[in-house]
């Protein structure tokens, strides 16, 4: 359980960033955070992991309050997958980058060897174990920062826009994998994305706009309120789109089976 | 024919194998006017084929003619003047900026080409002008401003050295939805402005059934489909070149298979509401 009251941030002086912010996350869903760039949703999973300090508001993890003194603790419970995998990488090959976070938990080594080659298969590197990261492309560094955050077993994981650089195929993968590690293990994900897309397989969205909660609830009826969507600058999506074109029209939106249909569309791309 | 491949391949030595990364390519480009969207499973050749286009890499069998200059040549010739004359946008070309201000930054494609660096201050801020980089920002550091923003810098750098050709690969990943929208109607302003012709890799087939008239389909190395685009998506192979339709192609396929919906050809999502609003009459 996450539990948020009275965030605030700013990075200098005058540039309030995280505005008031308060909301709570429950054990074992899967929570999106959305918004558009510079809606201050990075910032706020820096500051969810102790990476930023904010200037007032408190955080709760498991009803540990994030402290400098807390700081460790808090860190054993929360993974994060940064945007960028350049900056995270620190591994001499693939299986030493995964094995990183293992051996730093004094994990025996005979667990470290089964973990590494269960999550590299399940990111679908099994085979580029040996490869340096500068052999490797975006796409595939991202798969391997985000075996590396898995493995480590944490209580909650966040996702800084983790698939950015993934093909299509690849995020369909990923996705799925997130799926099933939240229903199969019960971690508790954030995703933080601009991908309403993407959001929509989550249980649960929170919408950002210039620092500030302006919406929160399942993404089925959060989504609905298109004006919404568009003062948060996210674009809606083709799928979600004509949904709601079909719910807009005085004659198309009596035929329920059409709108079911679109429905179930966006639910299973 | 301003560009123009003949059966061109591209091999190269791996550990224990040669691997052919291009077999047998036959392509012809006009600089003026076209818009095309290069596609293909991840390691089909995309990135390989496009650069070729502007002498990066040099086809191992076959010719390239590109504005005149065919290669391999067998004699030693300057290729420069074709990075000018193509312009070769990288996949996150963001990552490229170094300079200390954003229009030194901009203005250093143009100081390498005798034909533009006369003029490198006047071509970097008429580009930074059309990437809606706004002239207080001229002094900033690159590395003070937006991810958007920096994509738009880094573009601006390659429109500045005044190309004929604009080569994009995968200008839109790693943008949130808007971000691409803008980066591609830029793209496409350009096009139908100066009528230069754009060649585009992507993986994102809306974009290609918004914004390409003609698409290339790779396929391990091979062109397996070269035409316009609404013959590639009622194309009867369309299944056999791993890609996806766009989706609203995929959204009447659905309605097709849940409500039995009689399946037509329809070009985008307007088309789309009205087909449905005809059958639901």
């Amino acid at each position: 359980m996450i539990k948020v009251r009275n965030l605030n941030f700013m990075y200098e002086e005058t540039k309030e960033v995280i505005k008031d912010l308060s909301f709570d996350i429950k054990k074992g869903a899967w929570v999106s955070i959305l918004g558009h760039n510079g809606s201050g949703k990075s910032t706020l999973a820096k500051v969810l992991v102790g990476l930023l300090k904010a200037q007032s508001g408190q955080i709760f993890i498991d009803d540990i309050e994030l402290t400098e003194n807390t700081v460790h603790e808090v860190r054993k419970k929360v993974g994060i997958v940064f945007q960028n995998p350049d900056n995270q990488f620190v591994g001499v090959t693939v299986r030493h980058d995964i094995a990183f976070g293992l051996e730093n938990m004094k994990i025996p080594q005979e667990e470290i060897v089964k973990r590494v080659d269960l999550y590299a298969r399940l990111v679908g590197m099994e085979d580029y174990l040996k490869k340096e990261p500068q052999q490797l492309s975006g796409g595939q560094k991202q798969r391997v920062a985000i075996a590396g955050a898995l493995a480590m077993h944490k209580d909650i994981i966040i996702f800084d826009e983790a698939t950015s650089m993934l093909d299509p195929e690849g995020v369909f993968e990923v996705t799925n994998l997130i799926r099933k590690l939240n229903k199969e293990q019960g971690q508790t994900i954030i995703t933080i994305t601009h991908d309403l897309e993407f959001a929509l397989k989550s249980d649960y969205a929170l919408i950002l706009s210039e620092g500030v909660l302006i919406k929160e609830g399942k993404p089925s009826e959060v989504f609905l309120e298109e004006d919404l969507l568009r003062q948060s600058k996210l674009t809606v999506p083709p799928g979600l789109k004509l949904y709601l074109d079909v719910k807009n029209d005085p004659k198309l939106k009596e035929q329920s089976e059409l709108v079911d249909a679109l429905w179930t569309f966006n639910l299973k791309k | 024919m301003d560009i123009q491949f003949k059966e061109v391949g591209y091999a190269y030595q791996g550990f224990k194998k040669q691997y052919h990364a291009l077999k047998n390519i036959n392509l012809e480009i006009e600089k003026e006017g076209e818009f095309i969207a290069i596609v293909g499973q991840t390691g089909s050749g995309k990135s390989t084929l496009v650069q070729h286009l502007n002498a990066l890499m040099k086809p191992t069998s076959g010719t390239i003619n590109i504005l005149g200059t065919v290669l391999p040549s067998k004699k030693k010739i300057k290729v420069n003047h074709l990075r000018q004359k193509v312009g070769l946008v990288f996949q996150f070309p963001e990552y490229q900026l170094f300079e200390e201000n954003i229009l030194k930054d901009v203005e250093f494609g143009p100081s390498n080409f005798k034909e533009t660096k006369d003029h490198k201050t006047e071509y970097a801020k008429k580009s930074l002008k059309l990437v809606g980089i706004d002239e207080s920002l001229y002094e900033e550091s690159p590395f003070r401003i937006s991810g958007g923003q920096m994509r738009r810098v880094a573009i601006a750098g390659i429109l500045a050295m005044n190309p004929n050709i604009l080569v994009l690969d995968e200008p839109t990943r790693g943008l949130d939805p808007q971000g691409k929208d803008d980066i591609m109607d830029l793209f496409n302003e350009i096009h139908v402005q100066e009528h230069k012709t754009i060649i585009m890799i992507t993986h994102d087939m809306d974009i290609v059934a918004k914004y390409a008239k003609r698409v290339v389909v790779l396929n391990q190395g091979e062109i397996v489909f070269d035409g316009k685009k609404d013959d590639l998506f009622q194309h009867e192979d369309f299944h056999t070149f791993h890609l996806d339709y766009p989706t609203h192609m995929r959204m009447m396929n659905h309605l097709h298979e849940t409500l039995g919906i009689k399946k037509k050809f329809v070009k985008n999502q307007d088309e789309l509401l009205s087909y449905l609003k005809e059958v639901f009459k």
